[in-house]
């Protein structure tokens, strides 16, 4: 009995694991038009209702039409001119139940965010007949896509072709309860200059006929490459389950190479172990299994092919170790050619693009940051599929915290990046090193309270604030969170939130229950006003008279404080705050006072102001003379440079 | 007089001129602690008594920067930025006024202070003649980038891009080089020649260069290669100082502003070979005024 009940349990546990898997399944025919930067391709969509609702309308994603003129709401809100130049679209020729009722004529355009008018890249299809929860329909989609020039992801330039949001996509069906929706309806979100993508995962079976001489990379696995001598053609089959988007590149010049990655190799023993006590874990559910690295590089980046690999296996490996294998078989990396760089950067199921310069520097982040960061999207955003329209954090910010960690682990600090003439001069002038943390505290700091971290993409206070809150923001409330939880707890965190919650749509209020959950405590308080809330945070030492310290609060957010303060004999004592007044005193009477500090240890990130944490009675002399030096020789240089032409 | 000649009578010319030397520097120091003072006393009223300073001794942490912005609503580059172009225009001027005196001594027309009064108007009109060369080489800089985006618009390659722009900044370099030498001797010309007119002294100066442009060229290039190598030795000189005891800090201060009166010296350097160059090609420079005529 007990063991068929366990049975069940771990037969129920594998299908709520699988809910959502595979709703979207994608057949496409695809053939590129390499001298039209176009593809004419037909589709067959296999959509299965999962939900308890009865479905009579399908949305799509037609992204490519953003591109079409300066109306789409794209070209409205991105004030670069380039994209008002018109070209990109997604033309449908036809749209049919398949094997059926020809829907072309019922398509219309809808525009849920802004009612722009103008806005073609999200079209809704009436059915015939609806979709019973648990039933499927077939749809079969002819249509055109032709690429703008190199722009926000997608385009050409000279021969270099990347389709991205390339086929008409569905929406997703949340049904009430998936992201605490209160009601079902579709997620279909137009295309904005500031937000990504959300769709469902599924299978997909994509065919590209390409001309021969072009080298063609994409998403999944290469089943098949059948050549047409005559019509000098080769026709890949790329096939991958369990993903959600699919994208793909061809460009003649691309130099391919293809590398193992061998976890026996890349991961030590100890590094296993290690891991495997911090999370609690045996060993066996740490390790990591074989990737093929398919790395598409420019000619003229060859020199840096290794710096690639390597960046690629750190991620393989980081990745891998704290949230769970790297579960598809191949990792396709592309490196997109000078004047292309708009389409560097960028993630997609197993594909990733980023971007490198002819001249880096020993020293220098790129291109390691950029694969790094991009290869982790692989977990946050490809695995576990948040939407980012609508909680940009949630990828961004996880992969921005992830690839900080990793970068300070697997590489030494960067020089402050400074380019000039092409070139990488941080290294050479001695720019300061920067750590993961002091660079997205730094960006932070530029608007800390602009906007709340959970907002609609489109409709943050303009692109700096949507940069901040969905990039460095949510990486500083990260590093403060693990360093309030303990990094074993934080670790815990992440790798039951990516388990859990892979091949399905989380929000932020389920990776809230997991962090109460696995902390066993309840971080509502810090949710509500670091994820929810857009106070400031900010601890000083406000005076030390005598013997008496007085510690205040300068902003309004509220976190519990630790304070040291040091003695003239050398002793020292600590205490905590709760921090919820606006001020407190500590007293310590007969003693003399050396040095007063809150948060010693820089545990709180987010505190704005590092400066006022602390007073210490004699004047930093030494700081203060080698900055006023160095002001003092650039300035008379930069006269004199001046005085030349007098 | 070959050019070589004249850099070493111009070292020494130098050498025995350092008062002026002394007093060039002492000036940039000067008007360098305008800019430097109010952002001590910022650093000193922010991270006087803070332990954050003593952390950001080893390396400094860029994101105060951000915290600073923060505190303050962007006050200090609000009023770093006017402060400072008050200073460099206040500088190029009394610049000006004391390369008149230099000049006149390393002429060996008239006393420092005297030279001073008598060149300021003549030297200042030529800046502004100066400023119109400088802006014109500007104008090249902007031209041959709008050529190399032209020509390489559809490239996918960054190589043919960033060498295309390395030369472009060697020639715009080369041309401000250019510009620098012919208004040196143009201020020689004024000098020298006791001439007020600044459209002749630029006409002098053009076909002074033309003339003799080879050696009064390799002159100028002798001494720039001097600075070259001494940039250099400050650049490992300075890479491998320790800064973080005040004593090392001491030391350092001393070297750093024996940079920059080394650079002053260098300065000075050139416009002495150049008037060195000058009188020996022109001997009665009485008459020089009325070369371009």
């Amino acid at each position: 009995m007990l063991r068929r009940l366990v049975l069940f349990f771990a037969a129920a546990a594998a299908a709520l694991a699988l809910e959502g898997r595979s709703i979207a399944d994608y057949q496409i025919q695809a053939r590129f038009l390499a001298h039209r930067h176009a593809v004419e391709a037909s589709e067959i969509l296999t959509w299965h209702n999962n939900s308890p609702d009865t479905i009579s309308e399908l949305q799509f994603h037609l992204y490519m039409s953003a591109f079409r003129d300066g109306n789409s709401s794209f070209a409205r809100e991105d004030e670069r001119a380039y994209l008002r130049e018109g070209s990109g679209s997604i033309s449908v020729k036809r749209l049919a139940i398949a094997g059926g009722a020809d829907l072309t004529k019922t398509i219309r355009f809808i525009h849920p965010d802004d009612d722009n008018a103008g806005d073609r890249t999200v079209v809704s299809v009436p059915l015939p007949h609806a979709v019973p929860p648990g039933g499927s329909i077939r749809v079969a989609i002819d249509f055109v896509t032709r690429l703008p020039r190199s722009a926000a992801r997608a385009g050409y330039h000279g021969d270099y072709h990347m389709f991205t949001q390339w086929f008409p996509k569905i929406g997703v069906w949340e049904a009430a309860g998936q992201r605490h929706s209160a009601h079902g309806h579709w997620n279909c979100h137009q295309y904005h200059a500031t937000t990504e993508f959300y769709s469902d995962y599924g299978h997909y079976d994509v065919e590209i006929t390409a001309p021969s001489d072009f080298v063609v990379g994409a998403t999944g696995v290469a089943q098949s490459q059948v050549r047409d001598e005559k019509a000098h053609t080769t026709t890949y089959r790329f096939l991958q389950a369990d993903i959600h988007d699919f994208a793909w590149t061809a460009q003649r010049g691309f130099v391919r190479v293809v590398r193992r990655f061998d976890p026996e190799r890349a991961v030590s023993s100890a590094e296993l172990s290690s891991t495997a006590k911090l999370l609690g874990l045996p060993e066996s559910d740490v390790r990591l299994t074989p990737v093929d690295m398919i790395v598409l590089v420019q000619p003229e980046h060859r020199s840096q092919i290794d710096t690639y690999f390597r960046a690629l296996e750190n991620g393989l490996k980081y990745f891998g170790l704290w949230y769970g294998a790297y579960p598809y078989p191949t990792l396709t990396m592309v490196d997109p050619p000078y004047g292309a760089d708009e389409t560097g950067g960028m993630e997609y199921p197993t594909f990733i693009t980023t971007g490198t310069n002819w001249v880096v520097a020993r020293g220098d982040w790129d291109p390691a940051f950029v694969t790094v960061h991009e290869f982790g999207h692989q977990f946050w955003y490809g695995l576990v599929g948040s939407n980012e329209f609508e909680e940009s954090w949630l990828d961004e910010g996880f992969n921005t915290y992830s690839t900080g960690k990793i970068l300070d682990l697997a590489y030494a600090p960067f020089n402050y990046p400074v380019r000039y003439l092409n070139l990488p001069l941080g290294p050479f002038l001695g720019t300061p090193l920067v750590t993961q943390d002091s660079y997205t505290r730094g960006d932070y700091l530029l608007a800390p309270d602009a906007d709340s971290m959970v907002r609609n993409g489109w409709e943050y206070a303009g692109r700096k604030s949507y940069r901040i809150n969905s990039y460095q923001r949510p990486a500083v409330v990260l590093r403060t969170l693990e360093n309030y939880l303990g990094a074993g707890t934080m670790a815990r965190i992440l790798r039951t939130y990516q388990q859990r919650w892979r091949y399905r749509h989380p929000d932020s209020l389920d990776f809230l229950a997991v962090v109460n959950e696995v902390s066993g405590r309840d971080m509502k308080w810090f949710f509500d006003q670091f994820v929810f809330g857009s106070g400031i945070l900010d601890y000083a030492v406000d005076s030390v008279h005598r013997s008496t310290v007085q510690i205040r609060r300068n902003g309004e957010a509220i976190f519990p404080v630790e304070v040291r303060v040091r003695f003239r004999d050398g002793t020292q004592a600590w205490r905590t705050w709760d921090g919820r007044y606006r001020w407190t005193q500590f007293h310590f009477p007969n003693r003399a006072i050396e040095s007063v500090e809150v948060d010693p240890a820089h545990k709180i990130l987010l505190d704005a102001n590092f400066t006022n944490n602390s007073y210490t009675r004699p004047l930093q002399a030494a700081p203060l003379m080698k900055w006023t030096e160095n002001l003092l020789f650039w300035a008379g240089n930069l006269l004199l440079a001046v005085a030349g032409i007098a | 007089m070959s050019p070589m000649l004249a850099v070493l009578a111009g070292a020494r010319l130098v050498c025995y001129a350092w008062r002026v030397w002394a007093l060039t520097w002492a000036v940039t120091a000067a008007f360098a602690a305008i800019v430097v003072v109010p952002v001590a006393a910022v650093l000193r009223a922010d991270l006087g008594h803070s332990l954050y300073a003593a952390r950001m001794l080893g390396n400094f942490d860029v994101a105060w920067l951000a915290e600073l912005q923060l505190e303050t609503a962007g006050m200090p580059a609000v009023v770093l930025e006017p402060l400072l172009a008050a200073v460099c225009l206040a500088f190029l001027l009394v610049m000006t006024f004391l390369n008149g005196g230099a000049l006149a001594v390393l002429a060996g027309t008239t006393t420092f202070w005297s030279g001073c009064g008598r060149n300021f108007a003549r030297l200042a009109r030529l800046l502004v003649y100066a400023v119109a060369g400088y802006a014109l080489v500007l104008g090249v800089h902007s031209a041959l980038g709008r050529i190399i985006g032209k020509l390489w618009h559809h490239s996918m390659e960054e190589r043919p891009v960033a060498l295309a722009g390395w030369g472009r900044a060697a020639i715009v370099v080369l041309l401000a080089l250019l510009v620098n030498m012919i208004f040196d001797y143009a201020k020689i010309h004024a000098v020298a020649g006791d001439t007020r007119a600044a459209w002749r002294n630029v006409l002098g100066a053009l076909q002074f260069v033309r003339r003799n442009f080879a050696p009064a060229a390799a002159a100028y290039a002798v001494i720039s290669l001097a600075a070259l190598v001494l940039a250099g030795l400050w650049w490992l000189i300075s890479g491998v100082l320790p800064r973080t005891a005040v004593g090392w800090l001491v030391l350092v201060l001393m070297l750093q502003q024996a940079f920059v009166a080394a650079r002053v010296w260098v300065r000075l350097w050139y416009l002495a070979s150049q008037t060195e160059f000058f009188r020996a090609r022109f001997p009665d420079p009485t008459h020089c005024g009325t070369v371009g005529a």
